[in-house]
């Protein structure tokens, strides 16, 4: 898994690129947790991705959550990969109502719900 | 109401006698427990349906036995002869039952209650069973009431049938760290069936908690499938000791289904347990969708709801294609309407037929037009309405299995009957008045034709007979073969008998054919002891003319000591056919089109070049003729060119002398009426588009009669006189 950062005033955006998978899944929620901590509006690139599984999933969902408490904004740019979409839809996360916990009535699993 | 327990007992009929048929297969293959499914399936609805009509005697019967097939299908009893015995008499109880709630013959409740304790025997640990081995049994308020489920649900995994299935799967939190990835078992179900999946993520924590290596998620996954719930649990068999896992059946392919639909949002979140009944009617007050305000109202996560939509929709679209599936691909219409319909068709074939003709002496072009449209589709409406009343003959051949199981038994002998073109359709009329006929040619080949196993082995053959049916098609006509390998017939035996009895004259030369057709003659039997099966000589009689009502023939071959096959040759339809319209003088005749190879012209010179003798050279071959003029002795003047309509008849071609051939016609068939019923040569007659009646002739009969006149026995009181 390769991560470019791009921070503009409140604004970050993280670019991944390759697998994001199980083995990467740590230095992925590290590197969202620190974002989150940063910034107020979180953006997430997958543009790029080759490959990804449940746990990164989860992971995702993880940090749509935290964002929520921390009263952030975390978002995945429109241009998802059909992987993405793929294990999205394999995994069961694809989403028609937003979670209880929303806020702003965003959902990274709603397509262009985010 | 009376529509519906009408319906039912329709239903009840068909189904009675599937199971029959079934019963016959399991004795022959006890182990297939596909037929026992089957069997089980046949009682299970008869009993639910009985229930839900009123005929609640039926359903209680049939509930004992349903029981006892459930045993079967656990593997508890096995079947054995005494099982299928009880079970076919229980069955023929069950139809005694029906009958008599149209007024029939009573049913007898000794023996049904005999059948009863006899089928309680079989269960193993049954008091019935206890007291055939130990003895009395303990009194009656101290036996356990029969504590089978009341709904009678088959297992899933024999059902057969499309089930639907609510399932939770929640995997151990280090499922990963076994290297297992739940999303490939969820792929693995999605193979089974229609699969709907829904994560559910509420476990998932934040992520300062969240530990990468563990899976959070759980879900639940609605799913429709013929598998059984076993099959389901195979696919979590590796991680079902450390995950949580339940399967509930939320749609049995039809019997859970209410009128009102499925069930709403909030019971099937009460039922899940994802929801309480307190908090649903805390936010019933509101007027928008449940689902929003549950997850507004901060009792229940938005997967949830998702999750409890998505199976309401997922049911609601099964039960929907259920419900347009049945009622796309049968409807039940009574054979009268059946029948109603096609006598219309037959008039509407009729006036087509004169539309066309006034229409062709008019010469008007948009009535010519419009006359040809009619005509196409009277065509296209004749034979879809023909083709609904085909139907397999296997139904037919299916129920002899019985008959010739209860004869064999009685006889002493050891018949096996096997079947061949079951699939072969023919008309509906047909069918059902071929069942007499046969019945009588299968009781022959049983009790006259296959000889006793000792008997069979002293002569080489194997200790069981075979009784063979088979249907094939042979152009316009089904040809239909009653094969037994027996001790065939005796045509010494049977030409002595009809010398006896003066039917025939000692100088009489006979082929083995004509000496085999003796046995049609009324009265006619070569057996010495009657049985109670066969033997007093009223059957081939009866026999050779149901089958030549039906407007077919019966041909015989034998064998001695090898055996006898029978050939009904029956023709597809009894209602419309295609013929050839012919003129001779101002008489119209038709002739099946499906005999007809073609015409050729005859002149005086060629009558002449024949010496008298009634053949003529047709390409080269010498080709017999009958000229209907002289046949039916009609009095008018000869053409200088007549036509030979050449047919095959029987195997061999015969010409049909006419004046005129005016073409196809499509022939409604009408009966000729009692007082015409023995004119040979003439099997109805059509009334033709300017209502003059044409008479249909019977080629195989008139070249019968012919010959037979040409033999010196013909009776002049066959003849028709115009």
């Amino acid at each position: 898994m390769e991560l470019q950062v791009e921070q503009s005033g409140d604004i970050e955006r993280l670019t991944f690129s390759g697998e994001l998978t199980i083995q990467h899944s740590d230095k992925l929620r590290v590197s969202l947790m620190r974002t989150l901590d940063n910034v107020n509006h979180v953006f997430i690139n997958l543009e790029n991705v080759t490959s990804v599984d449940l746990s990164c999933l989860q992971l995702l969902c993880s940090a749509c959550h935290s964002s929520q408490k921390l009263n952030k904004l975390l978002t995945i740019t429109d241009k998802r990969p059909e992987i993405f979409k793929k294990a999205i839809e394999d995994a069961g996360y694809s989403r028609h109502i937003v979670c209880a916990s929303t806020t702003n009535k965003s959902c990274l699993w709603i397509e262009n719900g985010n | 109401m009376d529509k519906h327990r009408e319906a039912f007992k329709d239903e009840a009929y068909e189904l009675l006698s599937e199971l029959e048929t079934s019963l016959l297969e399991l004795e022959d293959a006890p182990e297939d427990i596909e037929i026992v499914g089957r069997v089980f399936r046949a009682m299970h609805t008869i009993k639910g349906s009985g229930a839900m009509f009123g005929f609640d005697d039926i359903a209680a019967f049939t509930h004992e036995i349903e029981t006892v097939f459930d045993l079967v299908r656990n593997g508890e009893i096995s079947v054995t002869k005494e099982l299928i015995d009880l079970t076919l008499s229980a069955r023929d109880h069950i139809r005694t039952m029906l009958d008599a709630s149209d007024g029939g013959e009573a049913t007898n409740e000794v023996m049904a209650g005999e059948i009863m304790t006899s089928l309680k025997k079989l269960i193993p640990g049954s008091e019935e069973k206890k007291e055939e081995t130990e003895g009395p049994a303990a009194p009656a308020d101290l036996i356990d009431e029969d504590d089978s489920s009341p709904t009678g649900l088959p297992s899933p995994d024999t059902q057969g049938g499309n089930i639907t299935y609510r399932i939770r799967f929640r995997p151990s939190r280090d499922i990963f760290k076994k290297g297992t990835n739940p999303v490939l078992l969820l792929d693995e179900l999605r193979r089974t069936g229609k699969c709907k999946v829904v994560a559910q993520t509420d476990a998932i924590p934040l992520l300062k908690d969240f530990d990468p290596e563990a899976c959070y998620t759980y879900w639940d996954v609605i799913l429709t499938t013929r598998q059984g719930i076993n099959a389901i649990k195979d696919i979590f068999i590796f991680v079902e000791d450390d995950s949580e896992l339940s399967i509930n059946i939320i749609d049995d392919g039809g019997r859970l289904d209410n009128a009102a639909g499925y069930k709403r949002l909030g019971e099937i979140l009460i039922e899940r347990g994802d929801l309480i009944h307190e908090d649903l009617q805390k936010v019933l007050g509101s007027q928008k969708p449940i689902g929003e305000m549950l997850v507004d109202a901060g009792v229940i996560d938005t997967g949830k709801v998702q999750s409890a939509l998505i199976e309401q929709e997922h049911v609601s679209d099964v039960r929907e294609s259920r419900r347009k599936a049945e009622s796309l691909s049968s409807i039940r219409v009574s054979s009268g309407k059946l029948d109603s319909l096609v006598d219309l068709v037959g008039e509407l074939v009729t006036v087509q037929s004169r539309l066309s003709r006034t229409a062709a002496y008019q010469n008007d072009p948009e009535l010519l037009s419009i006359a040809e449209v009619v005509e196409r589709l009277t065509c296209e409406l004749r034979d879809n309405t023909m083709s609904i009343r085909m139907l397999p003959i296997g139904t037919t051949f299916s129920k002899f299995r019985r008959l010739v199981r209860t004869l064999s038994n009685e006889l002493g002998k050891e018949v096996v009957m096997t079947t061949e073109g079951a699939e072969t359709e023919l008309d509906k009329t047909v069918i059902e008045r071929l069942n007499d006929p046969l019945v009588h040619l299968i009781r022959n080949s049983i009790d006259h034709g296959i000889e006793l196993p000792g008997v069979r082995e002293a002569s080489g053959k194997p200790g069981h007979g075979t009784v063979h049916l088979s249907a094939v098609h042979s152009g316009a006509n089904v040809l239909i073969r009653i094969e037994d390998d027996g001790s065939g017939l005796d045509a010494k035996a049977i030409k002595a008998m009809a010398l006896e009895r003066g039917l025939v004259s000692h100088d009489l030369e006979m082929t083995e054919k004509e000496v085999f057709a003796l046995i049609f003659v009324p009265g006619f039997s070569t057996v010495k002891n009657v049985t109670g099966v066969s033997g007093r000589g009223v059957g081939m009689d009866v026999v050779k003319r149901g089958i030549e009502a039906l407007r077919g023939s019966i041909d015989i071959n034998s064998k001695k000591g090898a055996g006898t096959t029978i050939t009904l040759k029956l023709p597809l339809t009894l209602a419309i056919i295609d013929g050839l319209l012919v003129k001779v003088a101002e008489e119209f005749f038709v002739l099946p089109l499906s005999i007809v190879e073609g015409c050729v012209e005859l002149s005086r010179e060629d009558v002449a070049r024949a010496h008298g003798r009634h053949v003529a050279n047709v390409r080269g071959e010498p080709v017999p003729y009958i000229c209907l003029k002289e046949h039916f002795m009609i009095n008018s003047g000869t053409p200088g060119i007549e036509q030979i309509v050449i047919t095959e008849v029987d195997g061999s071609r015969v010409g049909f002398v006419v004046d005129d051939v005016i073409g196809e016609h499509q022939t409604v068939i009408k009966s000729l009426g009692s007082f015409y019923k023995d004119v040979e040569g003439v099997s109805g007659a059509t009334i033709m588009g300017d209502g003059r009646v044409a008479l249909i002739l019977d080629a195989p009969k008139l070249l019968q009669a012919v010959e037979q006149e040409e033999a010196g026995i013909y009776s002049k009181n066959a003849k028709l006189n115009p």
